[in-house]
Formats: structure tokens, sequence, C-alpha cells
């Protein structure tokens, strides 16, 4: 086109001829008088308007079938959440889960994956235990427990902030650093719990195993007294998590999170978590009552010496997006030190609890319904936990009754 | 009405309702392109929020008549993009399913006719990832019924250059989905 322009200065460019088409007029003074006597022009016109025509009855594809009128008021309403105005949140939003919704995107599984990393290192972070008595700062102890309220709509637009970045990000760097991201092993057996626990005979065998225990004095009507007793052998889990991996997702996700180690100075990062014997009691009622008691020594959670966990748990909970409310919620916490954070879905009753005069946290779930966690899991009927510290011990009962009932059974332990 | 630069100012000085104001005047507009883009009206929502909440973050400091838009549409068509992209390696499988469904013999032609229409709407949408995003962006604005001085405000680029730039669009877009092997 361009040679021909230059032996005639009447033709026109590609470009201008595909903006006669669009525009509908016939061009500058002169061109349809051109146009009839240069059969350049003519076949250049043809050759455009067939590629305008073809493109164009493929892009109608693409118009959606879905005629629906945009959905506004819904649209500003979860602005509004997003930008931490204060909206009544309700149900009647139809987002999807969280799950399903982050797995639309291949990336979004590393997002989901960093993510649930992130809720994690929040339990822990937000847990920063006390030190033991040997002076190691990076060890750790449960010695209490606190719920926090999730709210999955505020976390979902959290999480898809992150997605979208996992979008935008170099997804063949994103996914190496995923796959190297981190090594779990565990003295446990992951394929079959059930095999790290033995059945013992008699509360006489347990002693003789676990040592001294706790017992229930008082059951509710109906269970029977002697229970199904059982010890679990005393292990370990270790996260090995490879901090160049860490440190590229970091930053192509665009975390503001600077309280990691360069790979330089630390290769990898090693979390441990060391866990005792822990007896547990069942007891039943028919086949659908059940009780258990479970007491242990408090894990213990070694964290890497190259990771400041004060230093990390600031990053955290400044991640932009994290609902405000969450982050409230965490740094609300008094002796963060010793205690364990426990994610609850709205609408769980929670309550704080003295057990033999020790802080102890109470769940109840008269009904729970695991799609809002993206989990397919639905609770009818009464479901309640009661767990508490007590001298280095962990103790948990839970059962198929009310919360008055668990807390009648841990109150006669002894 | 308040211009959109008027309204940018208040929401880098914290206004979240001059905010509110932009996102009512362009949400249906960024909605409407990636809808075109993406496969569900789910993902076109979920991006344009996602593009708005760019703009909450990061206000743009200076707009003139039309720049505003041009930004939202053209940070929405990239990540719309960047979606399918991502998903075109993960769906491998999924259009080689579709192949083996397509070569059985169909009794009844209409749920074929349906994976037929379906696939070649894939196909547009893989083959618009392939051609330079100048281009493309241009070809989509255009077939959302944009006018020329809206696209060139999306590009970047003068009015005068957007015949031009549609004419190599269409010419490249054609390339690719007449020369293009099938589900390799």
């Amino acid at each position: 086109m361009k040679l021909g322009r230059w032996f005639n200065r009447n033709c026109l460019s590609d470009g201008e001829l595909r903006s006669l088409i669009d525009n509908g007029v016939n061009g500058p003074p002169g061109f349809d008088l051109h146009l009839r006597s240069c059969s350049q022009c003519r076949e250049r016109m043809e050759y455009v308007a067939g590629n305008q025509e073809f493109v164009a009855s493929r892009l109608e594809l693409l118009a959606s079938d879905d005629h629906r009128p945009v959905d506004l008021s819904r649209a500003q309403y979860r602005i509004r959440s997003r930008i931490g105005q204060s909206v009544p949140m309700s149900s009647s939003i139809q987002g999807e889960s969280f799950v399903s919704t982050m797995w639309k995107f291949r990336a979004a599984r590393g997002a989901v994956a960093m993510l649930a990393l992130l809720l994690l290192t929040t339990a822990f972070v937000a847990t920063p235990m006390r030190s033991l008595a040997d002076d190691l700062f990076n060890r750790f102890r449960i010695e209490k427990f606190e719920a926090i309220t999730v709210n999955m709509e505020q976390f979902t637009e959290f999480g898809l902030g992150i997605a979208l970045q996992a979008m935008t990000a170099d997804q063949e760097r994103l996914m190496t650093a995923f796959d190297g991201l981190a090594e779990f092993e565990t003295t446990f057996d992951k394929e079959d719990p059930h095999s790290n626990a033995t059945e013992l005979g008699s509360p006489g065998d347990a002693q003789a195993v676990f040592g001294d225990f706790r017992a229930p004095d008082s059951l509710p009507a109906g269970f029977s007294e002697t229970p199904r007793i059982l010890v679990t052998e005393a292990g370990s889990a270790t996260l090995t998590v490879d901090t160049a991996a860490a440190n590229t997702i970091i930053n192509e996700l665009g975390l503001p999170i600077y309280s990691l180690p360069e790979a330089s100075e630390a290769p990898e990062m090693v979390f441990e978590i060391d866990v005792s014997q822990a007896l547990i009691m069942h007891y039943e009622a028919g086949s659908d009552g059940h009780i258990a008691v479970v007491q242990m020594e408090s894990p213990t959670l070694t964290t890497p010496d190259s990771l400041d966990m004060n230093a990390l748990r600031e990053d955290i909970l400044m991640l932009p997006g994290l609902p405000t409310d969450l982050v409230a919620q965490l740094r609300s916490i008094e002796n963060w030190e010793s205690t364990l954070v426990i994610p609850v879905p709205e609408g769980a009753v929670t309550s704080d609890v003295s057990i033999d005069g020790e802080p102890g946290l109470l769940l109840e779930a008269g009904e729970f319904d695991g799609s809002d966690w993206g989990i397919e899991f639905e609770l009818e009927g009464d479901a309640s936990v009661v767990m508490w510290h007590d001298d280095g011990n962990l103790y948990i009962v839970a059962g198929s009754v009310s919360g008055s009932d668990i807390l009648d059974v841990a109150n006669s332990l002894n | 009405m308040a211009a959109d630069g008027v309204l940018l100012e208040a929401v880098r000085q914290g206004d979240n309702t001059a905010f509110e104001e932009l996102f009512t005047r362009y949400y249906p507009r960024v909605y409407g392109v990636l809808l075109r883009v993406v496969r569900t009206p789910e993902d076109a929502e979920e991006i344009a929020h996602d593009v708005f909440m760019r703009l909450y973050e990061r206000p743009l400091d200076y707009v003139t008549d039309g720049a505003l838009a041009g930004w939202l549409y053209r940070t929405a068509l990239n990540a719309g993009f960047n979606a399918l992209r991502s998903r075109k390696r993960r769906s491998g499988w999924l259009r080689k399913a579709a192949m083996f469904q397509r070569a059985e013999p169909a009794f009844d032609t209409g749920p074929a006719a349906v994976v037929e229409r379906n696939e070649e709407i894939e196909r547009v949408r893989q083959a618009l990832t392939q051609i330079p995003e100048k281009q493309r962006n241009a070809l989509v604005l255009r077939s959302h019924g944009l006018q020329y001085n809206e696209i060139a405000a999306a590009l970047d680029i003068s009015s005068s250059s957007i015949g031009t730039t549609l004419a190599r669009g269409e010419r490249a877009l054609r390339r690719q989905l007449e020369n293009e092997v099938h589900f390799s």
C-alpha cells in the first residue's frame, strides 16, 4: 500500500480505508472517483472490508448470551464491603464459596495454597506463645485458646485480591516457586492416623502407659461409665520452607512482607511441632451419643532462628485487604505469646468459660454448613467442645451433647 | 455531574462517596466489556471489582476527558486476557476432551451444535490472546460499540491511528484463526 501511495497520493492507507468502513462516509473529496479508476485501492478496500466482516462475525460470538441487566446495587454492595465501609452484611449475597471461586483460575490454586499458609502462619504468629524456661525465644507452647470469627464474604474478597495478583504474575515462575515451596515430614502415619493409637484394656493399663490422668466423675444420662481408652504415640511434624521460593512468591504476588530472611542468609526455614502422647477416653450412649475426653502435654512449636516472628506477625496484620474486623480481633488478643487462635465461622457460638478455675474456650455448633468454608460437611443437632490448659497439659472435651452438658463433664474431671 | 478528575482528587482525600460515584458511572461498561473476554458473568464481575479496587488503592494522578474510562478498559482487558492465558494452559486436556466428544456420532444435533459454538468461542478468545495487545483491545472495544475517540483513550494513542490498529488487528486475528493448529 505504501508503494501505491508513493505512486499516487490519492490512494488511501489500509487504516484510512478501515476508518471509512466504520464511519460510513465517502472519504476525502474525489476519493469516489479515484476508487473507480484505481484497481489497487479497490483491491485493498475489498481486502480490508473482508477482514473486517470476517472478524466482526467471530467477535459477535463473544457477545454474552446472558442478557440480564447489570445488578448494580449488588455490585455497589460488594465494592463497599471491599473498601471497608460499614454495610450490613447479610446472607442475601449469592456468592460462590471461597474455594470454588478461587479454583477457577490455575494460578489461583497457588494463591489458595499461599493463603492457607498465611492463615496458618497467622495462627502461629498471632500465637506468639510464651517462651519456655530454657529461654529459647523460638520455642512456643499453647497455653490458651481464643476464637476469632471469620466472615467468609470478606475473606473471599481478600483472597480474590491475591488471586488477581496471581493472575498478573509470571505464571511459570510462580508455579515453580509453589512446587518447591515446602516439604512436610511427620513421624505420624499420614495414611492411617488410627495406627498411631493403641487401645488399652483398663484404667490401670492406661496409668501404666500414660501416667496420671483425669477422668470424669459424672456423665450425662444414658452414657456408659466404662470408656474405651486409647493412647496415641508421641510424634513430631516438620515443615521445611525453601526461603528463595517463599520470597519469589511474595514478590510475584506483590505482598508487602519484608520479615523473611534472604535465601543467602537462611536457605531453609524449619518449623517443627512436637506432640506428646495423648490419652483419649471415649464414652458412648447408644449409636449416636459420643463424648471424648482428650488430655496431653501442651505441644511445642519451634520456629526458625532466622525468622523474626514478631515482625512476620506485623507484616501479616498489615496486609492490604485483610478484613479489618479480623485484624482487630487478632490485635485484641492479650498474651498472644501463649494463645492458639481458632478460626470459627460466623454463626458458631463461642464463649469464654472457666474450668476448675482455668480459662477455657467453649464452641457450640447446633448446625454447621461446611459449604461456606468450601468443604462438604454438614452438622445437625448438638455438638460442642471445650478446651483449656492446666499446669502444662491441654484438655479437650467434645461430644454430641449441649454446651452445658459438656461443661459439666469438663468440670467433673479429677 | 462532577468531572472524573474532581472525583479522583476526592478519592485521594479518602472520600469513599466519590469513589462510589465513579464506580456507579463506569462499572457497567467495564463489566460489559469483560463479559466478552472471560467465560462467565461471575469471572467478569470478579475481575471488574478488582480493577476498581486497584483504582481505589492507587487513584490516577491526573486525568483528561476520557482518560479514566480508557484506563479502566485497558486494565480490565489486560486482566481478563491474562486470566484467559492462564486458563489455556490448564484447560488443554479439556479442549482435547471436547474434540473427542465432537468426533462421536451426533444423534442429537442440539447439544453438538452448542459444543461446536462454545468451541468456536474458545478459539476466538484464545486467538485474541495471540495478537498484539493494542490490536486485541481495539478489536474488543470496537465490537463492544465504542467510538474511535473512546478506543483511542483506552489505548493511549491518537484517534487517527485507530483505523490502522483495527485493520492490522483484523488481519492478524484472521490469520491466527485460519492458520492455527487445532488443539495442539
